[in-house]
């Protein structure tokens, strides 16, 4: 792939990340009772990143995701939830699909536990207390389902990604 | 494929079995006694259902009652030998039920260990300082004396279940000790009964049995000079026991007169305000607040040791003084 | 089913089993709490009996109900709302957390001590 196109593959997905992340805020998908749960969409787009054009660019998209997303309608604490979850997530992501041993839904799933876990700990440690970890067993479970839908969308999405690339790439 | 589906449906069902095994919780239930030991009695326990508790409550009633009535030393009972019986009729030797003799068993050895600073044949003396403190007026020191004539445990006999005084005018007094016995037997009951996580309260004589479903029991420590805690004690299965001068007294002339008395002096013990134990016999643990309230701290700590006992010392000028695993409980 | 079909499988419901068990660890038995605590920025901010119905204005950041026993945060400064949207807390060791806010709302007690010597 050459590299202009891939840099514009980049912006493309990082575009596309924010614009999930972004619809995600507009309408709110939540379990009456346990709000902060979210579908995730834009992690799509940064596995879709890391199969497509691989780990750099993703950690790209992902920071840039953050960071726009930040600027656009953040926090500063919110900016660094955020960091640590999509860190932890990618790493967790790229470490399972490099043993090979998993297919899309769970390198996604394993992202979306890495994701949650890493933002309680973080929120844990800022806000000098345990407490925070009374969530851990709703956003696992929020993770396993979310993980899972947002693999299967990739896995259908994925082949006609990979097919436009590639009729581009001659 | 099959095998995948078969797994998973495995997994699933392990799952299932298990959520409503932890949505099955124990609740809190709690009831209070006033008719037993001259104290207010509390019975706090988890138990998975009511009628669970109530199966536990009523054994830990009726065990309760029944040695209330074998330790009165002031009324007898149709149909039981009792302490009050045996006060009277042990100049002649009196066949006494089983919880007797082990009471006066425990007795014996702590008779013996604390060189006869604990003594249940202290009877006739307590019983004046006990008149005294019901009137509000001091004892004459000249009856005490002459109810001390005969007061010493070694003139008690006991033999084949059979307790006999020297002297017909003897009698024995099992305060110190009955509470902590009697907590020990209905603490028996309730796990005979299917329940194991409980606090059996017998006025300040506190036995706690498993854990709350969130954490260890809380035992707090009286601070007698004001209205909160010296300290609070995470306790399980272990018997807190404390002797203290503010638990039963009377006051003369501005003069506080509590009701641990020293057989020596035939007065209230003035060493310490109060002395806290964790041991985990009850007995032994109720012995040992009453002991280690007459003896010094290195002779109380020796005892501590002997029998595997942490204990708190509130001295009279209010500085405390600890065993050194006493506050491993602390928290 | 390949391979990595069926290892995302067994992963998604380890996920879920391990989800449950914290649940079941989390929840064990709560007894009805007595106060309620708040921690601004990990200091204690102040403890309110849970009898006495009363709204808290948390240092601007949000405000904390107590009504009929419950805790709740009625409305919050901060940009996601989360926190106005958790139910009610009521039973001792029930938490809401703020993190924009870094406030946490804890119910507390179910007695101070099980006895006393």
């Amino acid at each position: 792939m050459k590299k202009a196109k891939k840099a514009a593959l980049t912006g493309i997905l990082a575009a596309l990340a924010l614009a999930l992340g972004y619809l995600e805020f507009l309408i709110p998908v939540g379990i009456p009772g346990v709000p902060g749960v979210k579908p995730g969409f834009a992690n799509i787009m940064i596995m879709a990143a890391l199969y497509l054009l691989g780990a750099g660019e993703a950690a790209v998209i992902s920071a840039a995701r953050i960071l726009l997303s930040w600027l656009l309608f953040g926090s500063f604490t919110s900016l660094v939830y955020s960091f640590c979850g999509g860190a932890l997530s990618l790493a967790v992501m790229l470490a399972l699909k490099k043993s090979k041993a998993f297919g899309f839904v769970g390198v996604s799933v394993g992202g979306a536990v890495a994701h949650n876990t890493a933002q309680i700990t973080a929120a844990s440690l800022m806000l000098g207390s345990g407490y925070a970890f009374y969530y851990l067993p709703v956003l696992l479970t929020a993770a396993a389902v979310t993980g899972t839908v947002n693999g299967l969308l990739l896995k259908a999405a994925l082949p006609a990604a990979e097919r436009i690339v590639k009729s581009n790439a001659k | 494929m099959k095998r995948v589906i078969c797994r998973a449906a495995a997994l699933l069902l392990a799952a299932a079995l298990f959520l409503p095994s932890c949505g099955k919780t124990k609740k809190r239930y709690s009831v209070t006694y006033t008719e037993f030991f001259d104290t207010v009695t509390n019975f706090t326990a988890y138990c998975v259902s009511e009628s669970q508790f109530d199966r536990a409550e009523k054994a830990v009633r009726d065990k309760l009652g029944e040695l209330h009535r074998l330790f009165d030393i002031y009324n007898e009972y149709d149909g039981t030998v009792n302490l009050a019986t045996v006060n009277r009729l042990a100049g002649d030797g009196v066949p006494v039920p089983e919880a007797i003799g082990d009471l006066l068993s425990v007795y014996g050895l702590f008779w013996y260990d604390t060189g006869g600073l604990l003594d249940p044949a202290l009877g006739p003396v307590l019983r004046i300082w006990h008149d005294c403190r019901e009137k509000g007026v001091l004892p004459d020191t000249d009856a005490l004396e002459a109810a001390d004539e005969h007061a010493s445990f070694n003139r008690v006999f006991m033999s084949d279940g059979v307790v006999r005084f020297e002297y017909p005018d003897m009698s024995l007094d099992v305060g110190a000790v009955a509470k902590g016995y009697a907590s020990g037997a209905a603490a028996g009951a309730a796990r005979n009964a299917g329940v194991s996580d409980f606090v059996l309260d017998l006025g300040g004589n506190v036995l706690v049995s498993g854990k709350k479903p969130d954490g260890d029991w809380v035992v707090g420590v009286t601070d007698p000079t004001g209205e909160g805690f010296i300290t609070k004690l995470a306790v399980t299965d272990a018997s807190v026991v404390t002797s203290g001068d503010y638990q039963r007294y009377f006051e003369v002339d501005g003069v506080r007169y509590h009701h641990i008395i020293d057989p020596f002096t035939l007065m209230p013990a003035t060493r310490y305000r109060a002395v806290t134990v964790i041991c985990r016999d009850p007995a032994y643990a109720d012995a040992l607040s009453t002991s280690l309230f007459l003896m010094d701290e290195a002779g109380g700590a020796a005892l501590c040791r002997k029998y595997g006992a942490e204990a708190l010392w509130i001295r009279a000028d209010g500085t405390i003084s600890k065993t050194e695993g006493f506050s491993s409980y602390e928290r | 089913m390949k391979g990595n079909a069926k290892r995302d499988l067994i992963l998604v419901a380890s996920v879920v089993l391990v989800a449950a068990a914290l649940f079941c660890a989390f929840r064990v038995s709560r007894g009805e709490g007595t106060a309620v605590e708040i921690t601004v920025d990990g200091k204690v901010y102040g403890t309110y009996p849970l009898d006495d119905d009363r709204e808290i204005d948390v240092d601007g950041r949000l405000v904390v109900s107590i009504k009929d026993g419950r805790a709740s945060v009625v409305s919050s400064s901060c940009r996601g709302g989360d926190c106005v949207r958790e139910r009610a807390i009521s039973r001792a060791g029930e938490t809401i957390v703020c993190l924009p806010g870094a406030v946490i709302i804890r119910v507390t007690g179910g007695g101070e001590v099980d006895a006393r010597v």
